[in-house]
């Protein structure tokens, strides 16, 4: 009872850039390395504004923070499994962008897997798409690179 | 409410953020986390992505993971086979420049894992690109080499004071012999099930040059030339105090049994260790001296081309603190006629009376013996919690289902037992 009590009155707020207030318990806010370090910075009474993250992220964040604490390492395995299925390819990267941003390490941990997985084998132009990349060589530039490692190339379905 | 506002993160060549759409801006990750992303690729792709911009043509060069397989890529259009040849050269020369070009580039140090498969590269390469990791502080090291030959790896490997990981596979470890061996940090050591060394005495001078030492793994059964001097002799120390987990399945000749005797007590303080057909054939003339007691035993697998039950029953009787015990039959390694029968022993083991809760056989052929070991365990395992019986799949169904009878039987003589039996065929 006084632990749940403690615990409301500690909350801590967080104010996403569409406007939403998120109130988190510390613990899970502890695990957002950069909430954590402005926390002890400043007074944790102030509502924290997250101006590179959204509500949605936010809250699958909160979403994974607590459903990972389940109690078996399989449960929590199927439920990261679960957890990157359901979120859309858009999802996927904004996601990684506020986890890169609050540095949530376990999501820090498991999303590059998951990207990984999606860029295995793929063509310069699909990493070009995926990562939001404007090729900034100039054609000659860009021969010359690929005749130095040109045996990296081999092999790969050029899509 | 005063509002704090975290101060926007730092980043390289790019602009502030001002839309709220972050899909979008997937271009603008921090580079430690492409790096991430990066690091979980084959050294192959991760390099591939130095074309993609100018932003990215460095980001590989930082990354700690050197991954390198020179597999040759499989060509859909191609099937003469003098033009694969070919490619094979082709494709082997590509390999060894782009290793060499990647060392030339790289930055990253520690480099945190260095993993080589390859089945075309001359020795020479290896040894130079071995060194290069070593020399770059590697903590991982793991070699898969496929080559018709057992490639003899570089002395500087057995003298690196940061490597905590080494897997070794397709290796030659003889020269081990007249080196010094000394590898402060290795806490895991795997040597795969193709490699050749002269004799024991290069296993027992690898090992006394790993101090702390917690997870070991000797697949090789290869014993041809054994009978080195410290292996005939049998007069040396192993000191093997902070390990953990054992899988042992080398066998020794016969003239160097009492160093493998040696060498077996040395595995005491194991909490897991498993035991190869191999390596139970050899321990069969064990005598109860010989066999440790394992303390911290928990859990023991062991494989039998023969059943040996008495050494079994010796294991059983000094691992007090077991909990799990699986036994493997591998059918295909059984010689006919020389199967033992199992004998209850003096005291019922410990460990079946207070601490016991799985026992697991696999491929159970319904044979005397192991009808009477699996009625021991059900009567004198008395905190028993699962059963799991694998019927050998090789049997006829009509004998299948004569086992399956058996063993229901078997379960319901001993009533007080309330474990969980599953059979599986």
């Amino acid at each position: 009872m006084a632990e749940k009590a403690s615990e409301s009155s500690n909350s801590i707020s967080l104010n996403t850039v569409d406007g939403k207030i998120f109130k988190v318990s510390p613990t899970i806010a502890n695990q957002m390395q950069t909430i954590q370090s402005l926390i002890k910075a400043y007074d944790s009474s102030r509502v924290i504004s997250l101006p590179h993250v959204n509500a949605f992220h936010l809250s699958k964040i909160i979403e994974y923070l607590e459903g990972k604490s389940a109690t078996t390492v399989s449960a929590v395995k199927e439920f990261e499994a679960q957890f990157m299925k359901d979120l859309s390819l858009k999802q996927l990267k904004g996601l990684l962008i506020a986890v890169g941003y609050l540095k949530v390490n376990e999501l820090l941990e498991l999303m590059p897997k998951t990207v990984a997985k999606l860029i295995e084998n793929k063509s310069v132009e699909f990493l070009r798409k995926f990562f939001g990349i404007v090729n900034d060589f100039t054609p000659s530039e860009e021969a010359k690179i690929r005749e130095e490692i040109a045996w990296a190339f081999d092999g790969v379905d050029e899509d | 409410m005063p509002q704090t506002s975290i101060p926007p993160p730092q980043r390289r060549h790019l602009p502030p953020i001002t839309a709220v759409e972050t899909a979008d801006k997937i271009s603008q990750l921090p580079d430690v986390l492409l790096t991430k992303i990066l690091s979980l690729l084959p050294t192959k792709q991760s390099v591939r992505t130095g074309i993609l911009s100018k932003r990215w043509r460095p980001l590989w060069t930082s990354v700690p993971i050197l991954d390198f397989d020179d597999e040759i890529p499989f060509d859909r259009s191609e099937s003469v086979i003098g033009r694969r040849e070919d490619l094979k050269i082709q494709n082997w020369t590509g390999f060894t420049d782009f290793v060499y070009s990647v060392f030339l580039f790289y930055e990253a140090e520690p480099v945190n894992r260095f993993r080589l498969r390859c089945a075309n590269c001359s020795d020479s390469n290896i040894t130079a690109w071995v060194g290069q990791a070593v020399q770059r502080k590697v903590k991982e090291i793991e070699l898969t080499l496929s080559l018709s030959r057992y490639v003899a790896l570089p002395r500087r490997l057995f003298n690196c004071d940061t490597v905590s990981v080494m897997k070794l596979n397709g290796v030659f470890l003889n020269a081990l012999i007249s080196l010094s061996v000394k590898l402060p940090r290795l806490r895991v050591l795997h040597v795969g099930d193709r490699v050749l060394f002269g004799c024991h005495d290069c296993i027992v001078m690898l090992l006394n040059g790993c101090p702390i030492l917690e997870d070991l793994s000797i697949e090789s059964t290869y014993s041809d030339a054994c009978g080195g001097r410290v292996c005939a002799k049998a007069d040396f120390e192993l000191n093997l105090k902070y390990l953990v987990k054992a899988k042992i399945g080398f066998s020794w000749k016969k003239i160097c049994q009492k160093s493998m005797f040696l060498f077996f007590q040395a595995l005491s303080n194991v909490r897991f260790l498993s035991i190869t057909h191999s390596t139970a054939a050899c321990l069969k003339y064990a005598s109860a001296s010989d066999i440790p007691i394992f303390n911290n035993l928990i859990q023991l697998e062991i494989s039998f081309g023969n059943y040996y039950w008495d050494l079994l029953a010796k294991l059983l009787q000094n691992s007090r603190r077991l909990e799990t015990l699986i036994i493997h039959k591998e059918t295909q390694k059984y010689t006919k006629g020389q199967d033992s029968k199992w004998n209850h022993p003096l005291h019922v083991p410990d460990c079946l009376l207070v601490h016991l809760k799985t026992f697991c056989l696999k491929e159970y052929q319904g044979w005397e013996s192991e009808k009477e070991f699996v009625g021991y365990i059900l009567q004198n395992a008395r905190v028993l919690e699962t059963m799991t019986i694998y019927i050998a799949s090789s049997l006829e169904l009509d004998a299948q289902l004569q086992i399956r009878r058996n063993l229901s039987t078997l379960q319901r003589s001993f009533q007080s037992c309330q474990i969980s039996l599953n059979l599986v065929s």
